[in-house]
Order: C-alpha cells, then structure tokens, then sequence
C-alpha cells in the first residue's frame, strides 16, 4: 500500500487509540511499515458491551509492542456525562453527545500514555470524513501540542473493506469471522448511534431490527413503571431509594429506559466539517 | 459548574411508558416553590396590590415608544414595505 505521505523519521513511538475492529488492527501494521516505529495500543472501556477478552492479543499478534487496556467507565460518567447533564447541554436540540465527550476521554488517555511511554506520536482510526477526527485531535492539541499526530485515513490508499481486510490478511492481523454490520455503530454507556446502511435515505423509518437496547414504544408494556431519582447536588445517587454507584445507577436506568422504548432520537445533523449526516440513537 | 449544583438535590419521579418518560413529580428541600404562596389567598409575602406599579415599570419603555410615536416623533424613520408587490393565495 504506497503512501502518500513522507514518512517521518523522527516518529519512534507512536501510541495508537486501539477498538480492536479491522480498522485499528490494520493500522497497527501499517503504521509499523510506513513510519518503523513501535506501536502502542490503548483500549478503552467505557461501556461499549464488548469481548475485551482477547484484544491484548490480537494487538500482539497485528503487531503491537504493548497493549493498555482501561476501565474508564465511572470518569466517563462522574467526569463527563454528568457535567455536560449539569449544563443542560444538548446539540442541535437533539444529539445528546454520547460520541462527542468519549473521545476526548480516550484521546487524554493517550496523551498520558505517550508521556509515561516516551512516545512521540499519537494516532487514531478516524476517517477524514467526521467529526471524530476532530474531538480526537483538538484533546491532543489541547494537552500536549508537541506530539505528532497520525490519521492514517487521511493518508493511505485503503478506500473499502475489501481493501482493509486484503492488507490485514496480507499482514497478519486476524481477522473475525463475524458478519459486516451494514451500520456503523458507536457505543459506550451513554449510547449507541447508527449510521450508514439504509439510514443514508434519511426518508427511511429505521429498521426495528437495528435497535439493540431499546423496545419500540409499540412493543413495550401496556403498564407504566414509575422511578424515583434521587440527586445530591446535581449528581443522581439512588433510584427508588436504593444507593448506586454510577455505573449500576446507568445500567439500572437504561435497562429500564430501554424496556419502555425510551431513548430514541432520530437526526439529520451538521457535522463540524461540513457535511449533514443522518444519524439514529 | 459545580456552583451551579449546590442546590440540585431533590426527588424526581419518572413515569416510564411506550417510548416516553413523563416528569410526574418533583420535591427539594431548597425549592422556591412553596405552596402557601402559590395560592391565591395569602397577602403576606405577595401583595397584589404591588402588581400595578411592577407593570408600569415593566412597560415602562414600551409606554414611552408609544408615546413618541403618538407625537409623531418617529415619523418618516421607518417606511412601510409596499406589500403589493408580493402575490397572495
């Protein structure tokens, strides 16, 4: 795969914010092979329902010189769900910002990886297309301005999945069986969007079949359940008088959301660069 | 942010049904919401006799627009838009 880029000697170290999908794990590879450096991955947890069982080690495998993996769920939600809660904060009237406030969270990650690593680069999958890219690299910018940044979207010739499952092959990195999910999917504790697949006619209904965590409205219970939050100065702290952590209290609360069809939201959105995009939460 | 929070402690009640979580009732200890003010009998922390002389301060500047505007003093400042010009169902 020739690069478009020039290859930059000085990049020695590069920590890399790792999902374990195709994407990242062809990158580890390719960013081995275009800049020879080392790859680090960093995975985080923030509620996302998936095997981390076995990540550490397709990151080894693809290539990888060490592998973080970090439970940062409860300071994605004491530090950055209920502040933004607090401020009442919600874009376009609609997107509650379930991307927005993770990525930055990984991307400090990152940036405190690559201090304690020595490293000199900082890297993520994001195509060049949205606004990911963006929340990634402003965090970056915002907290340490002298680490390199490498978005190898924005560089390579890889222009399908065809072609990133051809240069995983081609270079080791295992690849699931798992069926293609014809939606891209974002999840972590505060959400899950969709986007793609049918949902670029934004005058198609979504397809029951594409909710994971919510009931429709029309096959929810015919009987309303009542719930009672208590908060202590803006931060919730029991539901119906039983004391929760905030990860329990979430989980609690979207079981019960998503059993009543609470949640959804459908939005045809602005992206910061440029383009509307038609996203379901 | 955490200033603002000070007094957010309460009680929510949620009715959870087909798709919707209806807000039912809510209760704090600092809330400034006090029934026996509400109501409409109690004179002691609101008078309503004070109401007319909140309105005439409220519209004070409304008051004084009219009143120039009957004096003709903003005459000429603004021209009407000749709405004819435009097709009607």
């Amino acid at each position: 795969m020739p690069a478009k880029h020039k290859a930059d000697p000085e990049v020695k170290k590069v920590v890399l914010a790792y999902s374990g999908g195709l994407d990242t794990s062809v990158i580890v590879p390719w960013l081995k092979n275009n800049y020879g450096c080392q790859v680090i991955c960093v995975t985080a947890n923030l509620g996302q329902e998936e095997e981390l069982e076995g990540l550490e080690e397709k990151a080894l495998i693809s290539g990888a010189s060490k592998v973080y993996i970090e439970d940062l769920r409860e300071e994605f939600i004491t530090d950055y769900i209920y502040p933004t809660l607090m401020a009442g904060a919600i874009y376009e009237r609609k997107y509650l910002l379930g991307t927005s406030f993770a990525r930055p969270l990984i991307a400090r990650r990152q940036v405190e990886i690559a201090e304690i690593e020595g490293a000199d680069a900082v890297a993520h999958g994001c195509t060049g297309k949205g606004n990911d890219q963006v929340r990634f690299e402003l965090t970056y910018q915002a907290l340490n301005p002298r680490l390199k940044v490498i978005a190898p979207w924005r560089e390579w010739d890889i222009r399908s999945r065809e072609d990133a499952l051809d240069y995983a092959v081609e270079h080791n990195v295992p690849v699931s069986a798992t069926e293609k999910s014809i939606y891209s999917r974002d999840r972590n504790i505060w959400h899950l969007s969709h986007e793609g697949g049918i949902l670029e006619d934004p005058w198609q209904e979504p397809e029951e079949a594409m909710y994971q965590i919510t009931t429709s409205p029309e096959n929810a219970p015919d009987t309303p359940d009542y719930v009672t939050i208590d908060f202590q100065q803006g931060v919730p702290k029991r539901i119906n008088g039983v004391a929760m952590g905030p990860i329990s209290l979430l989980e609690t609360l979207n079981e019960l959301g998503g059993r009543h069809g609470i949640g959804r939201v459908d939005i045809v959105e602005n992206r910061l660069v440029g383009m509307k995009s038609h996203g379901v939460y | 942010m955490r200033v603002t929070q000070q007094n957010m402690t309460g009680q929510v009640r949620l009715k959870l049904y087909k798709g919707n979580a209806i807000l039912v009732g809510r209760r704090s200890p600092f809330s400034l919401y006090r029934e026996d003010f509400a109501t409409f009998g109690e004179d002691d922390v609101y008078n309503q006799a004070d109401a007319e002389g909140f309105i005439k301060l409220f519209g004070l500047p409304l008051k004084v627009r009219a009143m120039l505007d009957l004096e003709g003093a903003r005459r000429g400042l603004h021209e009407e838009p000749d709405y004819s010009k435009f097709k009607r169902d």
